[in-house]
């Protein structure tokens, strides 16, 4: 009873998603307004921005194998496998209808134009000039197709296209009817998931830059520039990408000549690459690293405790920790993703910590441990092997409790997944990606209302209906001031300590031009980077 | 000869059962959901609910007791079918065919490279025991045996690749993208071989036969080729046997840092990734393997020795 009542919540915060997020599509469509292309009516379009392929002079012959690692490649060539998708469309062969910008709206790519004929109809036009590696054109019918291949195989991708949507397709326009209004869809459609692909018997054929003429799974994936492609093959004639899981040999790869990119390094890699002259590609993840504290378990059940070890982490020497070009975080999500009306709601304040739990009655005795009534202040928290910077951070903050009375000791677990979702901590180092929606809604749904991974940890209906009212809202200020509404409600009860955002780190020889991850590390290897 | 041979076949069955089964046990009591891990290994960021999840885990046969997915599981290998991977979603037989030869040929260049090294050094040290020579093998081979092999690994690397520029640093089926893999590998397999093959030597040395073969007028090099290494065959083939076997179920560090598209390696990713069949497939694969060589160092016990062989006969 309990989960299917847990499921259905879940479901009623991801169809509100779906339903509303209306609030976001303002913002989405004013940034693409800021382009000029989009059309600022009712009737939203979001359409192909100057400077496309499809209106840049052909790129020439191609040339030059570019050799690569990675910590993932993938198993299978079908973007459907449910585990593939990712290293398909980085590695520039699968392309998806939208695609993410720089600041992380969509912007069309496959598609020429999306509209929002009405609020449960998208209507999405395609452009003409796109093929599928065997030369067919890749229109509405064959998109359709695809999506609904999709759609039945890889688990999750109802909250991309709701069930029961209706997709039809006609000539070079597909329409998409869903059942509740989806304002997300811009976003959905760019997410790895709806890679557009073509199935010929055992062939999947997708329209990206780079053909695979071989692949073993998890070790090795050649490819080749597709001739066909809309403006021009890309200028890398071979792209060679191997999975070598160790990040160490890959750099050591690099610096020994047998690669062209490394990617995947950690941050602290950063000055050695520098050093060796190699060029470094860098900048935060829109994923954020954490301490969730149970606020049903003493002592997190106290908010003034929750607020003083917020202001007593010094979140500057946890970024010192990863070395290179790690964040400190001070808000509900990546501040790099510049999300609408977000602003930090935490702060390091030391002193302030000590006069928090001072007037809680937490008082230091004589060996410096903070006491009330006979009992010592302390707490553990659980950490695990699957990210271990938060280990390292871990140790820092336990270090820093010390300096403030508090005690902690370090428990590892190995499924923290379980632990999370069963709310079996008292404080928990955690790490959330953000997701492909580039956007806050993910982290507050697991967070701070109840889902799968926040069944009975922290429930505030006041939390809850503002959540509601951001995700439905068509009116962009009024979203943005309900997301307000929630940060100043987290800012007092602190049930996540924001800590870092970590940084991507890829090195890169120094004769590799136009090499660029952004945004989200989605889109690696396209048609221009080339080889001097 | 054929007697050991067939004792020994069937003594493995039992053990392969035993193997198997703990193995499915500790995978069983292992914390964590495997089809938790096949979702998070897929690099996305779909949400995915609990519906979700129970799809995935009655596709994987995960909502099966265990005592029936065990059973199911045997009844597969009984038909030489190791079942298919969560992750690759491929037969686990074809993974294991794929992998195995590049632990092959990566164990045997080791092999043969460590005997080639060690054996010799061995005997020379043994025989000027207690020398320059002696003292400096000895500490040599100690550090080569102490030092963990991803240590070495990566110094290899730095030092051959980056800083000489002499071999690539990443391993490749070509001559030279075999050594460096092969190097490490035979440093710490040599180290414990030169070690087993002195004392052997050392043992031989003194006994009456190799006095009386000396007393004959015998050559230094007959008297250590004809009467010394037949006497230390047996200590020396059971330490190559072991690993043998060893480099290639236990290679799995080395081909991680060098990317060997070994079956070690893939037996790390089954386990990182909760593909339960595949690392349910690697353990009975190298187990056989293990088994295997055992059964060979056996028959070769025969051969070096004739008194097994009549011991058995009897």
């Amino acid at each position: 009873m309990t989960t299917t009542s847990r499921t259905s919540r879940r479901r009623f915060l991801r169809s509100a998603a779906i339903l509303g997020c209306a609030s976001l599509v303002p913002g989405f469509l004013a940034g693409c307004a800021a382009g000029g292309e989009s059309s600022p009516t009712s009737t939203a379009s979001v359409a192909t921005p100057a400077g496309s392929a499809a209106s840049q002079a052909r790129r020439g012959p191609s040339k030059g194998e570019l050799r690569t690692a990675t910590s993932g490649l993938p198993t299978t060539l079908d973007s459907d496998d449910g585990t593939s998708h990712f290293s398909l469309l980085s590695h520039g062969i699968g392309e998806t209808l939208m695609r993410f910008r720089a600041d992380t709206t969509a912007e069309p790519w496959i598609a020429s134009k999306l509209e929002r004929v009405d609020p449960l109809t998208w209507r999405v036009t395609l452009r003409d000039d796109v093929t599928f590696w065997d030369g067919s054109k890749c229109d509405a019918e064959a998109v359709r197709a695809s999506f609904e291949r999709t759609l039945s195989k890889v688990a999750g991708t109802d909250s991309l296209i709701p069930q029961g949507s209706v997709l039809t397709s006609g000539g070079m326009t597909l329409t998409i009817k869903t059942p509740t209004p989806s304002a997300l869809m811009p976003k959905s459609l760019a997410t790895v998931e709806l890679q557009v692909k073509k199935v010929i018997g055992s062939d999947i054929l997708y329209t990206g830059p780079f053909r695979p003429t071989s692949h073993t799974a998890k070790e090795l994936l050649v490819a080749e520039a597709y001739q066909g492609y809309r403006g021009g093959p890309a200028n890398i004639k071979t792209l060679n990408v191997r999975y070598i899981p160790d990040t160490e040999a890959r750099i050591l790869a690099l610096q020994a000549g047998d690669l062209d990119v490394a990617e995947s390094l950690f941050p602290a890699h950063l000055d050695r690459l520098k050093s060796g002259g190699y060029t470094t590609i860098s900048g935060p993840q829109a994923r954020q690293h954490m301490m969730i504290l149970n606020v049903r378990r003493p002592p997190f059940d106290e908010v003034a405790v929750r607020q003083a070890v917020s202001l007593a982490i010094d979140r500057n020497t946890l970024a010192t920790v990863l070395g290179g070009p790690t964040t400190p975080s001070y808000s509900l999500g990546p501040e790099a993703m510049k999300i609408p009306g977000l602003f930090p709601t935490q702060k390091y304040d030391f002193a302030e910590a000590g006069r928090v739990l001072d007037a809680a009655g937490w008082k230091a005795g004589a060996s410096g441990s903070r006491e009330k009534a006979g009992k010592r202040l302390e707490f553990q928290i659980t950490t695990y092997p699957g990210r271990a910077e938060l280990e390292q951070f871990a140790v820092v903050i336990v270090d820093q409790m010390k300096k403030l009375g508090v005690g902690v000791t370090i428990d590892k677990v190995s499924d923290i997944t379980s632990v999370i979702n069963n709310s079996t901590f008292t404080a928990s180092m955690y790490s959330l990606g953000q997701g492909a929606f580039t956007d806050i809604s993910r982290m507050l749904v697991y967070l701070y209302t109840p889902s799968g991974t926040n069944k009975d940890r922290y429930n505030n209906p006041q939390v809850n209906d503002l959540l509601a009212t951001y995700l439905a809202n068509a009116d962009n200020a009024q979203a943005i001031e309900a997301l307000k509404g929630i940060q100043n409600i987290l800012a007092q009860e602190v049930p996540v300590v924001h800590l870092v955002t970590p940084s991507m780190l890829h090195g890169v020889a120094k004769n590799v031009r136009d090499l660029a991850f952004a945004p989200l590390e989605y889109y690696r290897y396209g048609t221009e980077v080339s080889l001097a | 000869m054929f007697r050991i041979l067939i004792a020994r076949l069937i003594d493995t069955i039992p053990t392969l059962l035993l193997v198997s089964l703990v193995v499915f046990i500790l995978l069983e009591l292992s914390p964590g959901d495997p089809a938790l891990k096949v979702l998070a290994s897929s690099g996305g960021d779909v949400v995915v609910d609990d519906r979700d999840l129970a799809a995935l885990r009655h596709d994987l046969g995960l909502d099966q007791p265990p005592w029936e997915r065990y059973a199911l599981w045997m009844n597969e290998v009984i038909r030489l079918d190791l079942g298919e991977s969560f992750v690759n979603k491929k037969p686990v037989g074809a993974l294991v065919l794929q992998k195995l030869p590049a632990s092959l040929i990566l164990a045997a260049v080791t092999l043969f490279a460590s005997v080639a090294i060690a054996v010799p050094l061995g005997v020379v040290t043994a025989l000027r025991a207690n020398s320059t020579l002696d003292g400096t093998v000895r500490i040599v081979t100690l550090v080569g045996a102490s030092f963990p092999s991803f240590w070495i690994a990566l110094a290899c690397m730095w030092l051959f690749a980056v800083q000489l520029h002499l071999l690539p640093a990443l391993g490749g089926f070509t001559v030279r993208g075999i050594v460096l893999p092969a190097l490490v590998l035979t440093i710490r397999t040599s180290a414990l071989l030169v070690r087993v093959t002195r004392a052997a030597v050392l043992e031989s040395l003194h006994a009456d036969f190799i006095i009386v073969a000396r007393a004959k007028g015998l050559s230094p090099f007959r008297v250590v080729w004809r009467h010394i290494l037949p006497n230390a065959a047996i200590p020396i083939l059971t330490v190559v046997g072991l690993d043998f076997a060893g480099l290639v179920a236990h290679a799995a560090v080395i081909e991680w840092i060098f990317a060997w598209p070994g079956i070690g390696r893939m037996g790390i990713e089954a386990a990182l990734a909760g593909d339960t069949p595949a690392l349910l497939g690697f353990v009975l694969v190298t187990s056989v393997i293990v088994l295997f060589v055992n059964l060979v160092v056996d028959v070769a016990y025969g051969l070096a020795d004739p008194r097994i062989r009549t011991a058995v006969a009897k």
